[in-house]
């Protein structure tokens, strides 16, 4: 008796030692998979920021969707779902089929529909419940998904961006804000048993955060605009890309960007990169700009300062000369500019010498990145005063060996129009986080590069260029436009002329037009770039009208009105607008006259006509 | 008969007035006197091969162990009420869809009848069984074989165990064991001379169990009858049954267990399924490992009663077969523990009151109780932390479950009435 009693005690005690062990020592293994098989946890969207235009137009936004998805390993009759869902779906049957039959023992997953409406929804619901279909429809349901959409579509995508499937952005602003724009899904934990919800069980909610809203500078009209008018000069001059930017120079904001490129049938499209601020090229006279200040600024020049200028000049083993050629005489600076002349621009150059020249470039924003921030943004190419070798002293003040983006090129002129006070480009306005606080953004950079007298100055010389010289096509009748051209050779990538510029009559160019208006009191400044235009090749023929469109729309979208008065009621007509005879030109500039036979004076002498490139052979690759 | 009719006057005088003998003791309470009878009591005891000690007689104080049987007897069936609405009231709303309280109000009920039956047999001689010993027998085996005779008997998952109208559902399998617990007492009490012959004490005992275990492996049931015949090698044992002999039949048993539970393939799963659960963990190892999540989630303090997570459909049978891990998990290690303890406890009382009993036949009584009892304990606890096969006993006094809860209160009163009965201490 005393056996069995010992053996009671002794298998209470084995059994009171396993239990210890089980619930107190090592209990991980089984209380862990008991945690797993009741935990249920739900996905609280986190949805993803806007991007908006800067009065709240939507250009991306993230809106809830379903999808419909199965695991096959639970639909027991593949057919006959399929049957019932392909209406409903509007997707074939054999399409349904392929997904709702298991390709493998563990195909668990198959995607009937990546979104439907909520008419679809209700219906399916009433599918899934339904007596007779309830069982057919076993192991397909419905999934919260989010869905980005773009309701503008192309317009401003290489700004906007687009995201990939797992909704990380891939480039523009969607991939720039990345952090800022994309939720955070929260999640709900609950207990469940098969029973259904476990009563008193824990259950516990990180709540999901919601990306913030990206609003933009860019207005979706004016953007609208440029791109058009890109679309229509592209094709019209045959050129393989074009972009322009436009900006409010008072405060650096960007109200449009845009790029073409051609297409192989001849049509110009929006493509997803953002060549104003990813492409380089040498802009040619464009940057004569600089220079030109500098010497103002420097010198206390004035656009009638009277500076000699040989016929040519030679730096290093270069000759440099202009089109058309001239006699060594006195040249006002304002004619150096108007009249684009390389070598009064060197000569200049030679009394600032490369270190100033070089501290001027870099402080109107060359050769570094504009603030921007954009994916892939190139700060172009400019080599510190100290590397500057050979002919560079004449090449790089007059737009060559330098290498520059179009959002440079607009920030550097947008320094002139603001009085002289370089602001750094701004394409963000505002970081709206989902309880409307706004997260402030970097502040805006700013300098003063050159006086208000300069920038005064120098913007009487680019009025110039536009009313009598190689920018007269970028006339806007009604306002004073001030701006430059540039038409640059480009190297040559391939071919046997790889690495050059070509030769007379086998050459491709790259024309610019930068400006700003009105110039009393510049609100707008426009850059456009045409890239290898077949039809014209100079910036004046090419890139100066496409200027002149863009602000003829803009001026009247942002509402600047022009400067008339009783007296003048077309106000200033100058230059010779893009798209008008001169006769429509001479009634603008007097109106309710008879225009005699005889025109009062020669026409402005056409641009093209005095930069032949074939004359150019010997000297520089820019003509503009 | 010798060792039962040493006090013919004490058990004519129950028999006669229908009340509860009163032990002499308490009549005639002489705790400083000596004993004259007691070398011819031992004398009388002589013959018997019982593993007692026979130099010097067990007395107890048969009272006061007998309310302590009770109080334990009582706390565990209290405890199982609770834990037994714990535990079913999830599937009563969702598999019976009824009112929560469903399984647990038809637990209540047989826990009434069981309180009712628990203090009749403890107010009733026990003596008056060796008159009924076989007759019961001869009753069970009537019952086991109408469980088997499709339309009487209750044919529950391809299962044939119960018999009954209604609510009212008995298991025959339960009963059995009660009657061979008292047809083993009374056959070797009135062979106690005779323990060196095991044909005539082993042999007809095993018939027995062989042809119980027969009808119960009909139903079919293995569980039952390996603890009919645990049972019966732990009295034969007590008894003085020769130990060559029980090792001979315990081998055979145990032959025979493996034969027929590798004979049947389901079966055969559930031992490969003890064996190695995880291979199989959603069909055959599916109670093994949900019962062991139970226990383990319990901790030392437990989730709290009624916050079992393992009952939501988890564990089946978590109310009946189950109910120990829901008590692990309900209220830890600290209320398990206490579970296991009180049965080794109730071990241990049964042991005393076996090793008290005035008669053989009390004794034996005594003994084959108590080791039904912690048998089937240890079994159900057993299965429950994975460490034995699944068997489908429940637990006594605890686990869901009429039949089971009233034989094992039944058989607790009888343990109490030997108790009441014992030598004067």
């Amino acid at each position: 008796m005393f056996v069995v009693l010992v053996g009671f005690v002794l298998i209470g005690a084995s059994f009171v030692a396993v239990l210890v062990d089980l619930q107190t020592v090592r209990p991980e293994r089984y209380r862990d998979l008991g945690e797993d098989q009741r935990t249920r946890t739900v996905s609280l969207a986190g949805y993803r920021g806007s991007v908006l235009d800067r009065d709240g137009f939507v250009l991306a936004s993230s809106t809830p969707g379903q999808e419909v998805v199965a695991d096959p390993q639970l639909v027991e009759d593949p057919a006959r779902a399929a049957a019932i869902l392909a209406p409903v779906l509007s997707v074939e049957p054999d399409v349904l089929l392929a997904e709702l039959t298991p390709s493998s023992p563990s195909d668990r997953y198959g995607r009937l529909a990546a979104s439907i409406d909520e008419q679809t929804v209700a219906t399916l619901v009433g599918l899934f419940e339904g007596e007779n279909t309830a069982e057919d429809l076993k192991g397909i349901t419905m999934r919260p998904v989010e869905e980005r959409t773009y309701p503008a579509d192309v317009l401003a995508r290489p700004i906007v961006g687009r995201v990939d499937p797992e909704e990380n952005g891939t480039f523009g602003v969607e991939w720039q804000f990345q952090e800022l724009l994309q939720g955070h899904a929260g999640r709900e934990q609950s207990e469940r048993g098969i029973f259904g919800s476990i009563t008193n069980g824990q259950s516990t909610i990180e709540p999901p955060t919601q990306g913030h809203d990206v609003i933009l500078t860019i207005d979706h009209r004016i953007q609208y605009v440029v791109e058009q008018a890109l679309i229509q000069h592209c094709e019209e001059m045959e050129a393989t890309s074009a972009n322009s930017v436009v900006t409010d120079p008072r405060t650096g904001e960007i109200l449009a960007m845009a790029t073409v490129v051609r297409t192989e049938s001849g049509t110009c499209v929006v493509p997803i990169y953002n060549a104003p601020l990813v492409d380089t090229f040498e802009p040619g006279s464009v940057l004569k700009l600089v220079t030109l200040a500098a010497a103002v600024e420097e010198f206390g020049y004035t656009g009638a300062t009277l500076v000699p200028v040989p016929p040519s000049i030679v730096i290093e083993d270069k000759l440099f000369e202009d089109h058309p050629p001239h006699a060594a005489a006195d040249f006002p600076v304002s004619q150096i500019m108007s009249d684009s002349l390389n070598v009064g621009t060197i000569k200049l150059a030679q009394q600032l010498g490369p270190n100033r020249l070089y501290s001027y470039l870099r402080s109107f924003g060359f050769g570094q990145e504009t603030g921007v921030g954009f994916k892939d943004e190139a700060s172009g190419w400019l080599r510190s005063a100290d590397q500057w070798f050979g002919s560079d002293q004449g090449s790089i003040p007059i737009g060559q060996g330098i290498t520059v983006n179009s959002m440079q090129l607009i920030a550097a002129y947008n320094a002139i129009a603001n009085g002289g006070i370089y602001l750094e480009p701004k394409l963000v306005r505002a970081l709206i986080s989902s309880d409307g606080t706004e997260k402030p953004i970097a502040p805006q950079q700013s300098s003063r590069v050159v006086s208000a007298r300069t920038a005064d100055e120098v913007t009487a010389m680019l009025t110039q260029v536009v009313e009598a010289g190689t920018g007269s096509a970028a006339a806007v009748p009604g306002y004073t436009v001030a701006g430059k051209t540039g038409t640059a050779w480009k190297v040559f990538e391939d071919g046997p002329y790889a690495g050059t510029y070509g030769v007379p009559g086998d050459r491709h160019y790259i024309v610019t037009f930068a400006g700003f208006l009105p110039a009393e009191n510049p609100e707008l400044s426009i850059v456009v770039v045409v890239d290898d235009p077949q039809v014209e090749t100079t910036a004046g023929k090419v890139a100066a009208p496409v200027f002149a469109d863009i602000a003829h729309y803009v001026l009247r979208i942002i509402g600047i009105p022009p400067a008339t008065n009783d007296a003048d009621p077309q106000g200033p007509v100058r230059g010779t607008p893009a798209g008008m005879t001169e006769e429509q030109i001479w009634q603008l500039q007097h109106p309710g006259q008879t225009r005699p036979v005889v025109p009062p004076e020669e026409p402005v002498p056409d641009d093209a006509a005095r930069t032949d490139p074939v004359e150019s052979a010997t000297g520089t690759g820019d003509t503009g | 008969m010798t060792t039962t009719t040493r006090r013919p006057a004490s058990r004519s005088t129950s028999s006669r007035s229908g009340r509860t003998p009163k032990p002499p003791s308490r009549q005639t309470p002489k705790p400083t006197a000596p004993r004259p009878r007691s070398a011819q009591e031992a004398a009388s005891r002589a013959p018997s091969r019982a593993r007692v000690n026979e130099s010097r007689p067990a007395t107890i104080n048969g009272e006061r162990i007998s309310a302590l049987l009770g109080f334990v007897v009582l706390a565990l069936s209290l405890f199982g009420l609770v834990m037994v609405l714990s535990a079913s009231s999830v599937t009563s709303v969702h598999e019976f869809d009824a009112s929560p309280f469903y399984q647990f109000k038809r637990q209540a009920m047989w826990a009434v009848l069981g309180a009712v039956t628990y203090v009749v047999a403890s107010r009733v001689d026990y003596r008056r069984l060796q008159q009924v010993a076989r007759p019961l027998l001869a009753g069970t085996i009537v019952l086991l074989v109408a469980v088997l005779i499709p339309g009487v008997g209750k044919n529950i998952n391809g299962s044939s165990r119960w018999l009954g109208v209604g609510p009212v559902v008995i298991q025959p399998s339960e009963i059995a064991k009660l009657a061979l617990v008292v047809f083993i007492a009374d056959l070797l009490a009135k062979r106690a001379k005779k323990m060196d012959r095991p044909d005539l004490t082993v042999r007809p005992v095993m018939t027995v169990i062989i042809g119980l275990s027969g009808l119960m492996l009909l139903q079919p049931k293995l569980g039952t009858p390996l603890i009919l015949a645990a049972i019966a090698l732990l009295m034969l044992y007590v008894a003085g049954g020769k130990i060559s002999s029980l090792v001979a039949w315990s081998f055979a048993g145990v032959t025979a267990a493996t034969f027929f539970a590798y004979s049947e393939p389901y079966r055969r799963a559930r031992l490969l399924a003890f064996m190695d659960p995880w291979a199989d963990p959603l069909g055959t190892g599916l109670q093994t490992i949900q019962s062991q999540v139970g226990i383990a989630s319990g901790g030392w303090l437990g989730v709290g009663l009624g916050a079992s997570r393992t009952k939501w459909g988890f564990l089946p049978y978590a109310h009946s077969d189950f109910i120990f891990a829901v008590v692990a998990e309900e209220v830890g290690f600290i209320g398990a523990g206490a579970l296991i303890m009180a049965f080794v406890l109730l071990g241990y009382l049964g042991i005393r009151i076996a090793l008290g009993a005035q008669d053989r036949f009390g004794m034996l009584l005594a003994a084959g109780i108590t080791g039904w009892l912690l048998i089937q304990a240890f079994l159900n606890i057993g299965m429950a932390m994975g460490l034995l096969p699944i068997t489908g006993e429940p637990l006594p006094f605890v686990s869901a479950g009429g039949s089971s809860l009233v034989m094992t209160l039944l058989a607790a009163g009888i343990l109490t009435n030997v108790a009441r009965q014992a030598r004067v201490s």
